[in-house]
């Protein structure tokens, strides 16, 4: 009986983590989340959707992450310091670590995955509500009325709610205080957003 | 029974301190993993007073934790290192020395009716090497540069590299020593209760007839034998590796795939 029962839990697992690890993505959007201690930096695959190689030894200058500045799918990459997602549209992320483990952690979309170094890890997921619709929930009104009241007892000024990519896992002193702002918005606010970004390639010839 | 029944003249040392018997062996480890425990449960209730009110200082915080607890607020480097040798302390000091040494040692002989266990002499060992585990790592705790802080769970780099974090420094090194006295002890302890249910169940207790709750142990014991070996050889290798400049053999996949003995720990306690 326990045979069955264990075998049944690692079949049903086994099903989850191939669909986790190695999810249909045709005609996703490609991001790299790129992490070290103590911050986290993206890279969003340009027009072509496709990710140009990178390795650490090519870290230098403005090459943060280590991109092959002579891999032709690398020239449209766009690296930023704040994550754009546009609404219902699926997103294939891709993460890679410099130097300890760290885990990319966004809570309010239910997903998280480890960033090891030495390797590629990621997942796939929809966000389904934009940064402006998830602000007037009435949940997240009443919950941010709660956050706003402690803080102005304080004398601190009001914010407002924005999702977020956590570290989750300990990486170091001020693993506390690793984060990344994410904002979703709608297909035609990505699009020009994501147009505003200068390219890998205009960076480097930049330098 | 025979008058002439030889009988050994215990002085207190051999009765309660370098004791072969193991209803006091059973109580030392009770006893030990209780100290531990008690030391643990005053850093959970540390870090989660600065976890709910987080910039309430507490004068308590600094008279513990003097520097590390500025106007009794804590350092980020000693919330993790709370956090992490709380954690190490529950799941293998208490968990496992607490429970396994204990109830072990007490049960085993008691319920396949045997005198004590297979070897007197190797169970006092597996006691004393968790002991000095035990002494290890709280000296850990009073070092300059503060314990290790990298998760209970240790993951190289961050635990390989002394560079990378205050409690990368000589507290994993006291961690990963402490941490191989404690998988000697497991290991001898493992032995001893393997060879002990197999070997001197009474006339009559076949292993068919044998209490569930040895056949939990026996399982248990052969997890834990089957495992530990691995985990000793990680945690020898990060300790050369940090210490010795013997390359980088032990990176994160390799710690994680030793160190599923550990959580065999937390699943298998009783």
């Amino acid at each position: 009986m326990p045979a069955v029962v264990l075998t049944a839990l690692i079949l049903f697992g086994l099903k989850t983590w191939n669909d986790t690890m190695v999810p249909d993505t045709e005609g996703a959007t490609v991001i790299e989340v790129y992490a070290q201690q103590f911050n986290w930096t993206a890279r969003y695959a340009g027009l072509d959707n496709q990710l140009g190689s990178a390795h650490y030894t090519l870290i230098g200058g403005v090459n943060t992450l280590g991109i092959d500045i002579n891999d032709s799918l690398s020239f449209d990459d766009k690296v930023v310091r704040e994550i754009h997602l546009p609404v219902n549209q699926q997103i294939l992320m891709k993460f890679r670590s410099q130097d300890v483990i760290h885990s990319a952690y966004m809570p309010h979309f239910n997903v998280q995955m480890n960033c090891v170094p030495g390797m590629s890890t990621q997942f796939a997921f929809t966000p389904t509500k934009t940064t402006k619709e998830i602000r007037e929930d009435a949940d997240m009104i009443e919950r941010m009325e709660l956050v706003n009241n402690e803080r102005a007892k304080k004398g601190e000024e009001a914010v407002e709610f924005d999702y977020v990519l956590l570290c989750n896992k300990i990486c170091g002193s001020a693993h506390y205080n690793m984060q990344i702002k994410v904002i979703v918005e709608t297909q035609e606010e990505y699009d020009a957003w994501l147009s505003e970004q200068e390219s890998f390639q205009s960076l480097v010839s930049a330098q | 029974m025979s008058n002439h029944e030889h009988h050994h003249e215990e002085t207190f040392i051999t009765k309660y301190i370098f004791s072969q018997d193991h209803k006091m062996i059973a109580k030392q480890f009770l006893i030990t993993a209780m100290v531990m425990g008690i030391i643990a449960v005053m850093m959970s209730i540390f870090f989660r007073m600065q976890l709910a009110w987080p910039e309430e200082g507490y004068p308590i915080l600094e008279m513990f934790l003097g520097k590390w607890a500025p106007d009794g607020i804590l350092d980020p480097n000693m919330y993790l290192a709370l956090v992490t040798i709380h954690g190490t302390i529950m799941v293998f000091f208490v968990l496992t020395g607490g429970l396994s040494g204990t109830f072990f040692n007490l049960l085993i002989p008691l319920q396949i009716g045997a005198r004590d266990m297979a070897s007197g002499f190797l169970n006092m060992l597996s006691y004393w090497f968790f002991f000095c585990s035990s002494v290890v790592m709280v000296i850990s705790l009073f070092i300059q540069s503060g314990p290790a802080a990298a998760g209970w769970t240790i993951y190289p780099p961050l635990s390989a590299l002394p560079q990378a974090m205050p409690g990368s420094g000589l507290g994993m090194t006291l961690w990963l020593i402490s941490m191989s006295l404690f998988v000697v002890s497991s290991l001898l302890g493992g032995l001893n209760y393997i060879v002990t249910i197999l070997n001197l169940r009474t006339k009559g207790m076949s292993m068919t007839r044998l209490p569930l709750t040895m056949w939990a142990f026996l399982v248990t014991a052969i997890l834990g034998v089957l495992s530990f070996p691995v985990l000793l050889s990680a945690v020898l290798l990060l300790i050369f590796d940090r210490g010795y400049d013997s390359g980088r053999n032990v990176d994160s996949n390799r710690w994680i795939t030793s160190f599923v003995s550990a959580f065999i720990l937390v699943f298998r306690s009783p």
